[in-house]
């Protein structure tokens, strides 16, 4: 893939999205900001490239709000790696933002199918 | 949770946020190498694609920051530091600002005392002067007569007194050596009138000044420390008061300083009618609450004209008005202070030109120290906020320091006022002199590095770093603003020197004036004469005469005299009819339209020699001029002018006092016996008065007695040394003719002179003090800017040099350049000093606001201070070694 192609293929994150993916990825076990952003990377296809520039603060934003913990623990490979796990409220609160996302993706996509059958026409 | 312990795990959290990025970048480095890559470009890959490492972890550590403190404390830490590297810097703007913020605060304290609160009185806003209408505008003196017409009128007025002058000295016997206060009789309301509570015991009430009532008194505050060490045990006892006993019902409180001082109240007992119309009373009154100014005027009007109607002895045919005493006070006072507030205005304006330039010139050097900060991830608003802490800390510390100058301000001004600002020791720096000072520093932080924040933060990041050297970076932009900030200092300080020059030459055309009199040599001294002792002219005559004598023993007296008042001070302005040879006029029909005004005096033969009055014409009083004499008097030549035009005075004679005098013998046509020299007496810068002298012997009786009871006797002592010295012997001498009779306020002429044109003095130094600090600020801007300039451009200087010019040639055209900017400066400084002169007006003598004189000198000044401040740092670039500096990178 040239470089070109792989930046038109990106998507930008929604704001407040990553917040939601982070919550996500920590849903399926403790983890920590590498592993997450190389998670999040994996499990969307290179499609979804985490800057890190947003991923600690968010991770910040989110433990100071109390949708996750962390604590140093040692890596599989054993070195000092701080883990992040989902807290109850964070998965109360992905639950919300889960539905919220279903609506907003809905609308999104009535709004734009028409749009695309009359570009057609 | 504590701020400390806050403080505590934020620096906590930073720790934690810099491992845990180092963590991830270990992990990422590893993946890399487990793939294969060799680790030291796997290393640099990772940090790469990572961003902005600085930026990311501040991002991070953002989102724990609480109410940005710990960005304030942060700032305030790199501040401090960035502050305490440079210490020159660091004083030098704390005390331009010091001085700058000293000088405004010091003068807000005496605008807001003297201007907003006059008067230390509850509602002091209802406290008012009745006066009298008259031809000239209004007269706050009040006889008897008319204030019994005004009195039962209760509309207007919760409380209104009637006092007199309030110059009275009084002989006070009990409770230690017998001593002369002074003293005023007021009537029963007067204390309610300024709303005051006693200090001790009670002040007086209504009823305490019928007639018949015992004699009551109160005494002030400062007696009652002085004399009687508080305490309480003075409200009861009987005091010896000019020779009669009073019972002492309490103590005034120290507010009453405030107008009008005196150290003691005697009840003045009020007359249920009175013929007497001499104007030797004042009257105040406190407004009913609500009732405005207008109103009560209205009212006090409509009684004060119906009166007149009726009484055929009535001093206000024209009416009352009335007027707010605060406002009396204050608005003798306005028109100086608001100019001396626009001028230390100036003055803090250009220190803070000053600082803001200062601050630019530092920005020059610090400009990589910028762009390494905004590289390194520093957003710009950042940057700024760096520099504006940096401008409020230095501001702050200069607000500090300034009101302590205040402080130290106020305190020296008695120095400088020879106390004729109304209220000068009610000034203080205050509270609200301490929220003025924040303000201003706000003001000037604000004002200093707005500009080199704007300077540095739009600073183009990647041409910073690119200059190696920490030279240069002086952009054309920066250069503008310093040129106009030093063009600006030099046009406010023209201002500044302008008007302190006009007032400085004021001042001296005003000490030039010659007074009529000679005041150095003088000796000064007041005697309070018993007037039961002393019942009548010739008995008070003989008592002056033996005084004379035997002050005259003394060694070092050369003339003594007695006199009703001293020069400056208010007199009775006394009806005066010349009979101008022609013997109708004689007679009593006509008589007013012959009267003049002239000021009267009753004096001793030796009142002439002691004073230095030269005798035009005629002779002096010898002892032949007794009581049973042909009545003589002595004139000025102002009066001789007045009343007898294109004639010669001497030998003719008048009449004085007639409408208050009644006894035939001293309606009498005096002769005019010699002609003497003016005497400004209302003040160096007005027309010497009119003036008639007469012995006291023959001075009127009714005039005798009233000038004893009001105001205690003036003296005049010439002497051959210092005058100072002679105090104790005239204070021997004047006993041993009567135990009884003290004498008091010992002070020189020159003294008494010098208080005549305090406020001149007091405004003239304000001002003059101002323009030097504006000035020497201005130079120092100046200076800065050349020193600046010649730094900037020593490889051009060097390149020049090199080429074969003289260094002579190149310092001048260095100083050329710096003198067009302070041209500029003087021309729009001059310019604005005309525009504004015409405020100054009123406080000039004898010099108009565009003096040619003033101007040149102005410009003198500015050319020299301007040529010094920018040849001294234009000379270093002759010094300059070219190979030097082209090597130089």
């Amino acid at each position: 893939m040239s470089k070109e192609g792989r930046y038109q293929n990106r998507v930008e994150f929604v704001q407040g999205t990553l917040d939601m993916v982070i919550l996500q990825t920590l849903g399926r076990g403790a983890q920590h900001g590498y592993g997450i952003s190389q998670a999040i990377r994996a499990g969307s296809d290179d499609v979804l490239p985490v800057e890190t520039g947003s991923l600690y603060p968010a991770l910040h934003r989110l433990e100071k709000q109390g949708l996750v913990k962390s604590e140093w623990k040692q890596s599989e490979h054993n070195q000092r790696a701080k883990y992040y796990r989902i807290t109850e409220a964070g998965k109360r609160h992905l639950q919300t933002q889960d539905d919220r996302w279903l609506q907003l993706t809905g609308a999104i996509a009535a709004l734009m199918v028409p749009s695309v059958t009359k570009g057609e026409a | 949770m504590s701020i400390w312990s806050r403080i505590q795990s934020w620096r906590h959290r930073q720790r934690d946020i810099d491992e845990e990025i180092q963590s991830h970048l270990a992990m990422a480095t590893r993946d890399r190498i487990e793939r294969g890559e060799p680790a030291e470009p796997a290393g640099f890959t990772v940090r790469r694609e990572f961003g902005n490492l600085t930026l990311i972890k501040e991002m991070t550590k953002e989102v724990w920051r609480w109410n940005s403190i710990e960005r304030v404390f942060q700032d305030v830490r790199y501040s401090l530091r960035s502050l305490l590297k440079s210490p020159a810097f660091s004083v030098t703007v704390i005390l331009i600002f010091g001085v700058g913020i000293g000088a405004n605060a010091t003068v807000f304290s005496i605008v807001k005392t003297v201007l907003l609160h006059p008067l230390p009185f509850p509602e002091s806003q209802e406290i008012v002067h009745v006066r009298r209408r008259t031809d000239f505008g209004s007269s706050s003196s009040f006889p008897m007569h008319d204030y019994l017409a005004i009195r039962v009128q209760d509309n207007a007025f919760s409380a209104l007194a009637i006092a007199d002058g309030g110059i009275g000295g009084y002989n006070l016997i009990g409770g230690g050596a017998p001593e002369q206060v002074s003293g005023m009789r007021v009537s029963a309301q007067y204390f309610s009138v300024f709303g005051v509570q006693p200090a001790a015991g009670r002040l007086f009430a209504n009823g305490d000044d019928a007639p018949g009532q015992p004699h009551f008194a109160v005494i002030s505050e400062g007696l009652w420390n002085r004399r009687f060490g508080r305490s309480p045990s003075v409200v009861g006892r009987m005091l010896n008061i000019g020779g009669e006993a009073y019972n002492v019902l309490g103590v005034a409180p120290g507010s009453m300083r405030g107008f009008m001082p005196s150290d003691i109240y005697l009840c003045l007992p009020i007359p249920s009618e009175s013929t007497d119309r001499t104007n030797g009373f004042q009257v105040v009154g406190r407004l009913k609450p609500g009732l405005t100014l207008s109103r009560a005027e209205t009212e006090i009007d409509t009684t004060a004209r119906h009166h007149a109607k009726s009484s055929s002895l009535t001093n206000m045919p024209q009416g009352i008005l009335l007027r707010e005493i605060q406002e009396e006070i204050a608005g003798r006072a306005r028109p100086a202070l608001r100019i001396l507030f626009a001028a230390v205005a100036l003055v803090l304006l250009v220190a803070c030109s000053n600082v803001a330039n200062l601050v630019l010139a530092r920005g020059a050097g610090r400009r990589r120290e910028i762009a390494v900060m905004a590289a390194l991830g520093a957003p710009r608003s950042r940057v700024l906020g760096r520099l504006l802490t940096e401008g409020f800390m230095l501001a702050a510390a200069g607000g500090s320091l300034g009101l302590f100058l205040a402080h130290l301000g106020v305190r020296a001004l008695p120095l400088l006022s020879a106390d004729r600002l109304p209220q000068l020791d009610l000034i203080q720096v205050d509270f609200a002199a301490l929220g003025f000072v924040f303000a201003a520093a706000v003001v000037c932080g604000l004002l200093a590095s707005i500009a080199p924040a704007l300077d540095l933060a739009k600073t183009n990041l990647t041409e910073a770093l690119k200059q190696a050297t920490s030279q240069g970076g002086a952009t054309l932009g920066g250069n503008r603003a310093r040129n106009t900030l030093v063009t600006s200092q030099v046009a406010l300080s023209t201002v500044l020197l302008m008007g302190a020059i006009l007032l400085i030459r004021s001042f001296s055309n005003l000490s030039a004036v010659d007074p009529g009199f000679r005041a150095d040599h003088l000796l000064t001294m007041s005697i309070s004469v018993n007037s039961t002792r002393y019942p009548d002219s010739v008995r008070a005559a003989a008592y002056y005469e033996k005084v004379v004598q035997n002050v005259e023993k003394a060694p070092g007296v050369v003339a003594a005299s007695s006199t009703t008042t001293f020069p400056f001070e208010p007199v009775f302005d006394f009806p005066v009819r010349p009979l101008r040879g022609d013997p109708t006029s004689s007679t009593q029909r006509g008589a007013n339209r012959n009267q003049v005004d002239a000021w009267y005096r009753a004096i001793n033969s030796r009142f002439f020699l002691a004073m230095r009055i030269p005798v035009l014409r005629g002779r002096v009083f010898d002892e032949h001029d007794s009581a049973n004499s042909a009545p003589v008097v002595i004139i000025n030549s102002a009066l001789a002018r007045k009343a007898f035009p294109n004639q010669e005075a001497l030998g003719k004679s008048l009449v004085i006092g007639e409408g208050y005098l009644t006894e035939p013998r001293e309606l009498r046509p005096r002769t005019i016996v010699g002609v003497v020299g003016d005497t400004r007496e209302e003040g160096l810068m007005y027309a010497p008065p009119g003036v008639i002298f007469v012995p006291v012997a023959q001075s009127p009786d009714r005039i005798t007695r009233i000038t004893l009871e009001k105001i205690p006797t003036r003296w005049v002592i010439r002497t051959t040394g210092d005058p100072l010295k002679l105090v104790a012997a005239v204070r021997r001498a004047v006993l041993e003719v009567d135990a009884t009779q003290p004498a008091a306020e010992f002070q020189t002429m020159e003294k008494v002179l010098a208080r005549s044109f305090a406020p001149a003095r007091f405004n003239m130094l304000m001002l003059a003090m101002f323009a030097v600090l504006a000035l020497a600020l201005a130079a120092l801007g100046v200076y800065g800017l050349m020193s600046y300039s010649v730094s900037m451009r020593v490889r051009e200087i060097g390149l020049r040099m090199s080429l074969g010019a003289q260094p002579v040639n190149v310092v001048r055209s260095l100083v050329w350049q710096g003198l067009t900017l302070c041209f500029l400066g003087i021309v729009l400084g001059l310019a604005g000093a005309l525009a504004l002169g015409r405020f100054l007006r009123n406080l000039l003598f004898g010099v108009p606001p565009s003096d040619m004189f003033t101007i040149a000198t102005v410009v003198g000044t500015l050319l020299i201070v301007m040529l010094v401040s920018n040849y001294v740092p234009a000379s270093r670039a002759a010094r300059i070694d070219p190979m030097r500096a082209l090597r130089e990178e």
